[in-house]
């Protein structure tokens, strides 16, 4: 009750606050960050927040496993999400939650058998999809039979509408027919419409290749397209993939995006030479439209210039452009001096949001570096249109430093509303080094005055 | 027994309790007092840590991560440093196994404000390293650099601990200041 009493404070105070304050809403809550990817989600009207959380922030909540909660914008009103049907919560860790476009549809992972309505202990995580409005909840990750899947399932991403959620799976009997990389995750489409799942890592052929595993698929507005990262040859053999000129040895993870309508695989994570990608490159987040994909990569020769250094790199692909884009650079267009990693996109593809070590990213108004000096994460947006890239995690509005880490940054379709955890306190009082959530509402970068064109940016 | 691995890194400066509610709840000074209770330090600073704790956030959120340190020991001595010195402070770290383990804080004798900013300074120099901050790394970027001309080996300055240590400083000063102005109504 008195982290249900605290949140509800913070809320009150800055709804009350100036329009500046307002701008710049706080809840207080204790976020974990899974390792590697982050646990907010925004709506793509902008409307709710989905995060994770161990605090009891709801009276429901009688344990401190990591929940699921909804934070509504509009009304400050945080709920309780992963609960039991007795409205009580789940025994079990949930993670991951993704939300339809208004917030309706949630998805997520959890290993409570209370959710999933069988015992998961054999089998690991699964995937649950549920109706926010008429509380029904349906397993994601089922067999032909409607039983859970026989691995671990996670992971999972949702089209806008609701009806198509994709995940990663290491369960070997969801679709009929075998599965050939055995226990090797693989990507699957649940369709709400039939219940029916289908195999998504598959070649143009629609073959499962034998080896390699897929992981953290990604689904644009519609459903059509699907981004996720694969060790498995699924492009045809090529001179420019390693592993197709020197054996597995060289096996890379690599970016695919697949076409469900065209029935089309592609490579997405392409070098600029003919040697393939020398790093891998994983996690994937798509735009609207599926013609825009970002990922992290720690290959130094996939953009033009060569700018990238041997670290995590943030990489935007573009249907419309020859080549990928660095869009972690420096203010002055060389490498950045740290690693960034976790991308997101806003609806148009236009705003690459990301964390990064890295001091060196961002532009003053004249287009001068400006120096992150806190040596730990923060988060970053990118425009794609001026080739500005702006601190988000910061004081308001002046943008003065944080002592302290920030990951996990989610936005909405517009990418104005932003979440992200931090281990920034919220307050004087707050002496705990846990992560909270933060929520910003951003204007426009030519509207924030910082529309100056930085270097040649990464906008072609 | 144990094989341990240490190496120490040094980093370099250049250049009343408030009683608990009836309640239990405790202000964020009262918290912090408690915590640095954990800190070895001595006597003749403790005062100086009772005005920081009550004074500065920015401090007590430094105390409390060094609190929350698991196996961590933290020494604050007031040593005379050498006029050869490049530095004002410094701190030596010790990792055992990867962890940091002992941090020892050596600041001069002088003006309560500059050892209040010395202090919040060296404090912060082991929460960078309690964040994982590879300094060697970031040597020449991200405002981290050698001081006293040994590039090579030489100790290692932060932007983020001397704005961190002024930070301290100034919110040490401000209540002085709020104090003063309330005395004089």
């Amino acid at each position: 009750m008195a982290w249900l009493a605290l949140a509800a404070w913070a809320m009150w105070l800055h709804a009350t606050g100036t329009a500046c304050d307002a701008a710049h809403q706080v809840v207080r809550q204790r976020l974990t960050v899974s390792a590697g990817v982050p646990t907010v989600d925004v709506s793509a009207d902008g409307r709710v927040v989905a995060f994770v959380s161990l605090a009891r922030l709801a009276a429901a909540d009688d344990n401190t496993t990591e929940d699921i909660y909804l934070l509504d914008l509009t009304t400050g009103r945080i709920t309780l999400e992963s609960a039991t049907a007795a409205g009580r919560s789940a025994e079990g860790t949930s993670q991951h939650p993704r939300v339809s476009g208004d917030g309706r549809i949630l998805v997520f992972s959890t290993v409570a058998a209370s959710l999933v309505g069988a015992s998961v202990e054999a089998t690991g995580a699964q995937v649950l999809r549920r109706d926010r409005v008429s509380g029904a909840a349906v397993l994601v990750s089922h067999t032909p039979a409607g039983t859970p899947g026989n691995g671990w399932s996670g992971l999972p991403d949702i089209s806008e509408d609701g009806r198509f959620v994709v995940f990663e799976s290491r369960a070997t009997d969801l679709v009929a027919g075998g599965d050939a990389n055995g226990a090797g995750s693989d990507i699957y489409l649940f369709d709400a419409a039939d219940g029916a799942i289908h195999r998504v890592s598959v070649t143009t052929a629609g073959e499962q290749p034998a080896t390699g595993q897929s992981a953290s698929p990604a689904i644009s507005a519609s459903g059509r397209v699907v981004t996720f990262s694969s060790t498995a040859p699924l492009d045809p053999p090529s001179a420019d993939r390693p592993s197709d000129r020197a054996g597995p040895a060289a096996v890379r993870r690599d970016v695919f995006a697949r076409d469900l309508v065209q029935g089309r695989t592609r490579r997405i994570s392409t070098s600029r030479d003919r040697d393939g990608p020398n790093g891998d490159s994983y996690y994937p987040a798509i735009s609207r439209d599926g013609r825009r994909i970002a990922f992290v990569s720690t290959a130094t020769n996939l953009d033009d210039d060569a700018r990238a250094t041997r670290q995590e790199n943030i990489y935007l692909h573009d249907d419309g452009a020859p080549r990928l884009t660095l869009v972690s650079r420096s203010a002055s267009g060389g490498a950045a001096d740290g690693g960034s990693r976790h991308p997101a996109l806003s609806g148009d593809g236009r705003y690459v949001l990301f964390s990064s070590d890295a001091s060196n990213l961002q532009c003053t108004a004249r287009c001068g570096p400006s120096v992150d000096l806190n040596l730990v994460a923060d988060i970053y947006r990118a425009d794609t249109v001026t080739g500005t890239v702006d601190r988000i995690s910061g004081t308001p509005f002046e943008r003065g430093p944080w002592w302290n880490a920030s990951s996990g940054v989610a936005s909405d379709r517009s990418g104005h509303v932003v979440a992200f955890s931090s281990r920034e306190p919220i307050d004087d009082a707050d002496l705990d080094h846990d992560d909270d959530l933060f929520v910003e509402v951003l204007p426009d970068t030519a509207e924030a005055g910082a529309a100056a064109p930085c270097g040649s940016g990464p906008e072609r | 027994m144990m094989l341990a691995w240490a190496s120490a890194l040094v980093l370099a400066a250049a250049g009343g309790s408030e009683p608990a509610s009836p309640g239990g709840w405790r202000s964020p000074a009262a918290r912090c007092e408690a915590m640095a209770g954990s800190l070895r330090v001595p006597p003749a600073l403790h005062g100086v840590v009772t005005e920081l704790c009550r004074r500065s956030p920015t401090f007590r959120r430094q105390v409390a991560r060094l609190a929350d340190a698991g196996g961590l020991t933290v020494t604050v001595r007031l040593v005379v440093l050498p006029s050869t010195s490049p530095c004002r402070a410094q701190t030596v770290i010790t990792r055992v196994d990867g962890q940091v383990r002992s941090a020892d804080v050596q600041v001069p004798a002088g003006h309560t404000r500059l050892v209040v900013e010395l202090i919040g300074h060296e404090f912060e120099h082991i929460v960078e390293q309690l964040d994982g901050v590879d300094l060697r790394r970031w040597v020449g970027h991200g405002g981290v650099r050698r001081v006293g001309g040994d590039q090579a080996a030489g100790p290692i300055e932060t932007e983020r601990a001397r704005q961190v240590g002024l930070l301290v400083a100034g919110e040490y000063t401000a209540s002085t200041m709020e104090i003063a102005a309330l005395g004089v109504r």
